[in-house]
């Protein structure tokens, strides 16, 4: 006591009792966490559970890959892969430029194609509609006030305007005006032809001009719909002007050339058995260049659209509000490049339609991977590209409206980088090495210490254990808080570091020893070894954790969790041995086995080699001169 | 085990000393063949990098590893009717598994060779597909990462030693070390994969980890070296290297160990797979880390530092001294082999050591002290 005393001021005097027993309380707080949130065991990785894990990078066609543009894709791939009836897909950013998916359980290979694809956000002209949601696909176009538009091309297209009306109120449910708000339904009117007159083989001398949108070619081979697929190949979609695509709509299908009227038919077969469910939508095939069969899953309307007339990515702001001097909410949508004197020339034709009363005939659609996303009706010309779109919005669906459209105009694509599918079985044997490779190493290390530094070996053995079990805590926490999923590379990760964790106490142990090889008591060589080794610690442990933090930062895919484990390990380990090891050696220092070197202390003078009389006062250790002498 | 702490004692005392400074000639020789090796291995045999770098499709069946089996996976990838498919690589792996290694497939391929290797009696079968970029951004981020890191150590030591010649010193036992393990990666053929690559990153940490705890002695030794005449610096770095030795093996052994039984186990266990690549990185890497900061960090330390004039003029005393002391004791004619080159060993094996050891000592029973 009197050397420890004089070694050190009052105020610094070493509390080991103290710390150890505030260490220990803060493990069992932890684990106290632990049982609240809940769960024991930890989230384990596919490759260890089993399941498909697929790694899209992103590839960008303009500008670089921003974390922003990043989050933003990885949302809409977390829609399309939950909407796709997926539970418990866990999706992920990675690396900077990567969209990481993971989905447990069951072979999900045949998810690759529907997450690899572009958000494809298009406009279409909505050449029919069919609001068979709750009817049976053979009720077909016959049958019902529903089917507004869904005409054979014989009858005359004022049956249009007749059920112009009703279309109006059962399916109109989003509307666009140009930003200012005024609403300019009445402006135009003048100008409206009339629908109902049939001038259906006027457009077809039009040979297809500049204004043919500019979407994208879609090459997705995703699963085709065999109608669609047929009857595209005879006509030539991409053939269609812009003027064309408008009159079909503007005065009715027939308004084509003659050669789409097959495809044509198909189409509407199609429509009319279209059923708008997941199943159905998923299996939509979004192609820019031709008419697209579909439906708008929230309100279960059906819509033959035309081919593309803008693309997504000529969308340049969305926003969410409600404007000033009005009560209701508003997406406003700006678009840019092409888009904005297509969009021109669409509602130009649209409103007129609009304003004759053939609310039918003045709808396009924003159509997002194949879904329709709002068909509003275009109710002003708009020649700037700023328009609104209202209607019975709520705060969310609006915002809800507004993320859609942004993501669609992402210039993200991905490519597939790696699919890989885990059978159960060999992830279970995965798991069983990677926890047999831990216990063996742990035991190895275990027994080494018990060799070579006798007692000393019980404390690493405590100190391994303790930070076993904080690391096993944490795990479990980090699992539970930030989805933290233990991955075999992880597991590898924590074994390496049992290793250099028990390095902090070889160099700690090592300093020990010098001190009692310079003759010093124990207690004294506890303290003063400490001083000496803590540097040197934290500063081994701050280049581990430095170089682990480089790893996870530039790692890519499951590595990670390797980088991950070894820095968290790292952490843990300096944790351990400030308030830990070194207190409890202290305490030990106190005891007559460690203080006086019993011959198992690891710390006995003949263990340590000291032959010579030591430096200092032997005199004062009646153990130590016994020790000294028994060479 | 007795033996171990006892040669430990003798080594901290300086009655055993290894000349690991003395001798950099001959352990620099050593490590400049063993880098030609490891550079000749590279260029005569390349390295064999895994299908995550050349893309294309991994298939793991699950189904006992006999040759007719393997002969039956092989025909069952030829049946699948996916031509790209052809001549793939099938190997044994682990116990009880198969590993079949295709060209880059689509999607639907690979499902369509998995359904023919179903029909042809395995199961549980993973599927690796990988396109043929990822292996490129593995690589290129882990070069950045490299650099990144080599920065970092650079700065970080130097903040810690106020010293950039042991910067320098720790970057070259680095890259040593890497040079080291890709050598034997080049010569022994075994697959440079993703995990490979963590591996080789991690060993970064580990080479620097071990750098840093022997420098540490180093500099605690070599404190306020101007101010005594018994030691030179390379003397005093020698001893700090002798001092942390035992420490240097212990560690070594106990994170040998664990790696060790993850290479065994994976290997054993699995055959392939992340656990043996990471593994056998980690063994090679760690192994030639001890190694490179005894036998080279420290003595290039050293090297670089006695072209201070500070630490020329100071071993310039230390010899003055021994010369007088040599003179003054006539002890015997051995004192004309004190050199300048040699005299670290006879220095500190003379049995006048332990006491000699003393002055060098004090400085840090002073700070001991300090406090009261």
């Amino acid at each position: 006591m009197s050397t420890a005393r004089r070694g050190r001021t009052s105020s610094r005097k070493p509390r080991p009792g103290r710390v150890l027993a505030i260490f220990l309380a803060v493990i069992v707080v932890l684990y106290g966490v632990v049982a609240m949130v809940g769960d024991w065991k930890p989230r384990l990785g596919l490759d260890l559970q089993g399941g498909t894990r697929i790694a899209l990078e992103a590839k960008t066609s303009s500008g670089d890959v921003t974390q922003e543009k990043l989050d933003e894709a990885r949302d809409i791939i977390d829609q399309r892969v939950n909407g796709s009836g997926i539970s418990e897909a866990d999706v992920t950013t990675q690396g900077g430029d990567q969209v990481v998916i993971e989905i447990p359980g069951e072979k999900q290979a045949g998810i690759v194609d529907e997450v690899g694809r572009t958000a494809q956000l298009r406009f279409r002209l909505v050449w029919a509609t069919s609001d068979n949601a709750q009817q049976q696909p053979e009720n077909g176009s016959g049958n019902g006030s529903g089917n507004d538009q869904q005409l054979p091309f014989e009858k005359p297209s004022d049956e249009q305007t007749s059920s112009g009306s009703d279309s109006t109120s059962d399916n109109g449910k989003n509307r666009t005006a140009p930003t200012d708000g005024a609403q300019s339904a009445g402006a135009k009117s003048d100008g409206g032809d009339d629908p109902g007159n049939g001038e259906s083989d006027d457009p077809s001398g039009d040979q297809s001009s500049g204004d043919q949108s500019s979407g994208d070619q879609s090459d997705d081979g995703g699963d085709d719909n065999d109608d669609a697929d047929d009857s595209s190949t005879d006509v030539d979609w991409t053939e269609l002007s812009l003027d064309q695509m408008i009159s079909a709509e503007t005065e009715g299908l027939d308004a084509l050339p003659p050669d789409y009227r097959p495809a044509i038919s198909d189409l509407n077969d199609q429509l009319s058995s279209f059923q708008c469910n997941d199943k159905s939508l998923g299996k939509v095939d979004d192609v820019a260049d031709e008419p697209l069969v579909t439906c708008d899953p929230e309100s279960g309307e059906t819509f033959l659209l035309s081919p593309s007339v803008i693309p997504g990515t000529d969308v340049s702001d969305v926003s969410a509000g409600v404007p000033q001097n009005q009560v209701d909410w508003v997406v406003s949508l700006e678009l840019g490049g092409d888009g904005q004197s297509t969009f021109d020339q669409v509602t130009d034709a649209l409103t007129d339609q609009y304003n004759s009363g053939n609310s039918a005939g003045s709808r396009f659609a924003i159509v997002l991977d194949g879904a329709v996303l709002s068909a509003p009706q275009s109710e002003a010309h708009i020649t700037n590209g700023q328009s609104q779109i209202s209607g019975d919005f709520t705060q969310d669906s609006a915002q809800s409206l507004a993320n859609s459209l942004k993501y669609g105009a992402l210039p993200l694509t991905f490519g597939v980088n790696s699919v890989s599918v885990e059978g159960p079985s060999l992830a279970g044997s995965q798991l069983d090495a990677g926890l047999t490779a831990g216990a063996v190493g742990l035991l190895l290390v275990i027994l080494y210490s018990l060799f070579y530094y006798r007692g000393l070996g019980l404390v690493v053995i405590a100190s391994l254990l303790v930070a076993a079990a904080t690391t096993y805590a944490l795990v479990l926490l980090l699992a539970a808080s930030a989805g933290f999923t233990l991955t075999l590379p992880g597991i590898a990760g924590l074994i390496v570091a049992i290793g250099i964790t028990a390095d902090s106490f070889v160099v700690f142990f090592e300093r020990l020893r010098d001190e009692v090889r310079e003759g010093r008591s124990l207690r004294v060589a506890v303290e003063r070894g400490w001083r000496r080794a803590r540097m040197t610690i934290v500063a081994a442990d701050s280049v581990s954790f430095m170089a682990a933090l480089v790893l996870y930062i530039f790692a890519i895919g499951v590595v990670r969790g390797f980088a991950f484990a070894l820095g968290l390990t790292t952490l843990i380990d300096v944790f351990i041995v400030f308030f830990f090891t070194k207190p409890l050696v202290a305490l030990l220092a106190r005891t007559q086995f460690f203080g006086q070197g019993h011959r198992f202390s690891g710390l006995d003078r003949k263990h340590l080699g000291i032959h010579d009389r030591p430096v200092s006062q032997m005199a004062k250790r009646p153990a130590s001169a016994s020790a000294g002498g028994e060479h | 085990m007795g033996r171990i702490s006892t040669f430990g004692q003798h080594l901290y005392e300086g009655r055993i000393s290894f000349d690991f400074v003395g001798r950099r000639r001959l352990w620099y020789a050593i490590s400049v063949v063993i880098l030609l090796a490891a550079g000749l291995g590279l260029l005569t045999r390349g390295l064999d990098m895994g299908i995550e770098f050349r893309g294309g499709v991994e298939f793991t069946a699950k189904i006992a590893p006999t040759d007719a089996n393997v002969d039956a996976m092989r025909d069952a990838v030829a049946d699948s009717g996916v031509s790209d498919a052809g001549d793939p690589t099938v190997t044994t792996s682990g116990q009880n598994a198969i590993r079949i290694d295709t060209k880059p497939l689509s999607q639907d391929e690979a499902t369509k060779v998995e359904a023919s290797l179903r029909d042809a009696g395995a199961s549980d079968i993973s599927q690796n597909l990988i396109g043929a970029t990822w292996g490129q951004q593995v690589a290129q981020k882990a070069a950045i990462g490299l650099f990144v890191f080599l920065g970092l150590v650079v700065i970080f030591i130097w903040a810690y030693f106020r010293e950039w010649k042991m910067s320098v010193s720790a970057i070259v036992a680095l890259i040593h070390d890497l040079v080291i393990t890709v050598g034997v990666y080049a010569w022994s053929g075994f697959e440079v994969t993703p995990a490979t690559v963590t591996g080789l990153l991690t060993i970064l940490g580990y080479s620097l980890y071990d750098t840093v705890v022997v420098f540490d002695k180093v500099r605690e030794n070599t404190r306020g070296f101007e101010r005594t005449h018994t030691r030179t610096y390379a003397e005093s770095a020698n001893l700090a290297v002798n001092q942390t030795l035992v420490r240097s093996i212990n560690t070594s052994i106990m994170a040998l160990l664990p790696v060790g039984a993850l290479l065994v186990v994976g290997v054993a266990a699995l055959g392939s797979g992340p656990l043996k690549d990471l593994s056998l990185a980690l063994f090679v890497g760690m192994a030639a880390g001890t190694y490179s900061s005894i036998f080279i960090a420290t003595p290039l330390a050293v090297q670089l530092k006695e072209s201070e004039p500070a630490v020329r003029e100071q071993a310039k005393k230390v010899e003055r001294r021994r010369a007088r002391d040599a003179v003054s004791a006539a002890a015997s004619d051995e004192d004309a082999k004190v050199g300048s080159t040699t005299a670290p060993t006879r220095a500190v094996t003379t049995s006048g050591a332990a006491k000699r050891a003393q002055p060098s000592r004090a400085p840090r029973s002073k700070r001991g002290r300090r406090p009261k």
